[in-house]
């Protein structure tokens, strides 16, 4: 055990407010591989949560470095560019507000009603409107606290004609703020509204310290609203898993199917326990439709496997619905690398359950980097179990990671054309690939920004640049380029992404990254073509490049040479090419159609 | 001083040492923001419950741990 797993095996034996001070302490102490992370807090009430706040940072792997806001000060900090938070200059601001501030207007005197209070879209349009006003001068992004209804005063009975009660009326409000929020880039809602309802709703709030001093959270439940943020934080920081690994027996299914066959297995509504597993296949498919790939490892006869899914038609889990399959009796390890090579994805980016101990064990020895889970003792338990894991947690979700499924199919489906023995060229033809490159603008930018951040193995330079960084050099003259790809096979959304700078007749490629899903369909040679057409049109006479190779980018280790580019420099960062332009330019395939640009409206980010 | 009122002290206002004589004026880190978070934290840690005059008046370790005493004997009595 690791001195940092030390302090939080003891901080959870008994999580007092005064354990997370001894905690602390400790950590501040502890050389720990931790990521700084600078938070802001910007409350309307008291909220004095920066110690417990730095532990549960902590525990995600973030040494937090916090600038706590005066008292009800959130409005100016937000507006002025030379308030203390902007010279601190945070990665996330959190906000938290308490409905019983005297804006809103809503506590004990306003007697479980809601004749007299404002009504719910205008308080949340003046919240709107200062984030929208914050967001034009920063994009960092917003968690934003969501309202939790006063429980003082739901007790009387009352029936007003339209009125309703304050519960209600908070709830209303909420969905508003979700709505606003949504309509803000970057802001995300930390849900407060259901903690506090699943802790204790009447102990969320302590009417001494509201009376006495303002504070709008009980100390005590800082814990639990310090996790919610932290994890928000992490996830923000952090890509989420891309792949669930299931096993099949009392996992997804209750029963062996060795010993009681396709028939004898439980999965279905009908009674218990089937009924637990129906459930917790529904909230596999739901994770799903987030683009979270399904794989099966199971130690188990394929043949029976493949009997059990199709004649067992009254299973929530369809064979479509599982991307890889690896269904022997070698060891799980094993399983889970190969399903990681064919699918592209790394181990980390792994999550891996099953209901026998020895097996996760094994996996967690063998590989320590996939997320191996042990299944609760009881199926009731697995929805719950499965919403809880931090590792599937997505705040920025794009069109592209929800189709992650279907487009893995599609991949799958191609792989297999290109095996059914043709000649390469005249499978490019058959895949009649269509490029369409586009400016990045408001509605591509997000996806243009995670391609940036995330992309490993086609990715020339590694320079991950953030929304601010790109803005200034799209403001200095540089492109950024986003690149779509169809094919016969269906849409693949936004596959690459190009920052071209120029200066003194060159054109340089500052970042060039491509999706590992259209690796090897010659689409890096499309879009260098029209780079260097781009290049062409702002009357550059040479093309740069640099390549610097990590652990993971030797898929595109020959891209300059095998372009033709010349080596001009080698050192120890990695290479540097170029190419004059008036000698030609690189060739489109013939077997890829280029898509004139598309000129959009909202040009700008 | 009761046990754990120390520790407790310790704790939520990252100090090194408490002794009998101390008070918010000694322990610069003993804001009156700080103030609650540590009272709630003693609460929290002796299962008592504090009155919300008093809290403002619990400004130094003597008047904390009286205030302890006779809220432990109460909640004591109750328990009966």
């Amino acid at each position: 055990m690791s001195a940092l797993d030390e302090i939080f095996a003891e901080l959870d034996e008994k999580p007092t407010l005064s354990q997370y001070g001894a905690a602390e302490r400790k950590l501040r102490h502890l050389p720990a591989d931790l990521q700084p992370f600078r938070l802001a807090v910007l409350a309307n009430h008291t909220l004095d949560i920066g110690t417990v706040l730095a532990v549960e940072c902590a525990r995600r792997g973030l040494r937090l470095i916090s600038y706590v806001a005066g008292y009800d000060q959130y409005r100016q900090e937000l507006l002025d560019p030379n308030a203390g938070m902007s010279r601190f200059g945070p990665d996330v601001v959190f906000i938290s507000l308490h409905l019983e501030h005297s804006e809103f207007a809503v506590g004990p005197s306003t007697c479980g009603f809601t004749q007299n209070l404002p009504a719910a879209r205008t308080c949340v349009e003046k919240l709107g409107a200062l984030l929208s006003a914050y967001r034009k001068a920063s994009p960092t992004p917003i968690l934003l606290q969501n309202f939790v209804p006063p429980a003082a005063d739901m007790d009387s009975l009352l029936s007003i004609p339209d009125c309703s009660s304050v519960f209600d009326w908070v709830a209303e409000l909420n969905l508003a703020l979700r709505q606003m929020a949504s309509s803000v880039p970057e802001v995300y809602v930390i849900d407060a509204a259901r903690l506090a309802a699943r802790h204790n709703l009447a102990e969320w709030s302590d009417h001494r310290l509201w009376f006495l001093a303002k504070v709008g959270i009980s100390p005590k439940k800082f814990p639990l609203l310090a996790s919610e943020v932290a994890r928000s934080c992490a996830a923000l920081r952090r890509p989420g898993a891309k792949c669930l690994v299931l096993d099949l027996d009392n996992t997804i299914w209750s029963g062996v199917l060795g010993d009681v066959g396709p028939e004898g297995i439980q999965c279905t509504d009908e009674s218990y326990p089937g009924n637990a597993y129906a459930a917790f296949q529904r909230a596999l498919l739901a994770l799903r439709s987030r683009g979270i790939l399904l794989a099966v490892a199971s130690k188990n006869d394929v043949a029976l496997v493949d009997e059990a899914f199709s004649r067992r038609t009254d299973m929530v889990l369809r064979k479509e619905h599982i991307t890889d399959w690896e269904v022997h009796w070698e060891p799980k390890p094993e399983s889970l690398k190969r399903i990681a090579a064919r699918l592209n994805i790394g181990l980390d980016s792994m999550v891996f359950l099953d209901d026998n101990p020895a097996e996760v064990a094994l996996v967690r020895m063998a590989l320590p980097s996939v997320r191996a889970l042990q299944m609760p003792p009881r199926p009731e338990e697995f929805v719950e179990f499965l919403g809880r894991l931090p590792d599937f947690d997505q705040l920025r979700l794009s069109a592209e990671d929800m189709r992650r499924p279907e487009l893995y199919e599609l991949r799958k489906k191609q792989a297999d054309m290109a095996q059914a023995g043709t000649d390469l060229e005249t499978f490019y033809r058959s895949l009649k690939t269509v490029l369409t490159p586009e400016r990045a603008n408001g509605s591509n930018f997000d996806r243009t920004i995670q391609l940036i951040q995330k992309t490993n193995q086609f990715n020339l330079t590694t320079r991950r640049h953030d929304k601010s960084e790109l803005m200034k050099r799209l403001d200095q003259g540089s492109e950024l380029w986003a690149f779509r790809a169809r094919d016969v096979h269906g849409d693949h959304g936004i596959i690459a992404v190009a920052l071209l700078d120029f200066a003194g007749g060159s054109c340089r490629i500052d970042t060039l990254v491509m999706s590992c899903r259209v690796i090897g369909r010659t689409l890096e040679t499309a879009i260098l073509h029209f780079l260097e057409q781009r290049a062409g049109a702002r009357k550059s006479v040479r093309m740069l490049g640099e390549y610097f190779p990590t652990a993971k980018n030797e898929p595109c280790r020959d891209f300059y040479e095998r372009h033709s580019y010349v080596c001009t420099e080698k050192n120890d960062r990695g290479t540097s090419w170029s190419r004059s332009l008036e000698s030609g330019m690189t060739a489109n395939p013939e077997w890829i159609e280029i898509e004139e640009e598309v000129t959009t409206v909202c040009n700008r980010v | 001083m009761q046990p754990g009122l120390a520790e407790v002290m310790k704790n939520v206002l990252d100090i090194d040492s408490v002794s009998a004589d101390d008070s918010m004026k000694t322990i610069p880190s003993w804001d009156s923001l700080r103030h609650l978070n540590l009272i709630m934290a003693l609460e929290e840690h002796f299962g008592v419950n504090f009155e919300p005059e008093e809290m403002p008046e619990l400004n130094s370790v003597r008047a904390l741990s009286e205030a302890i005493a006779k809220h432990s004997t109460e909640s004591e009595i109750k328990e009966r």
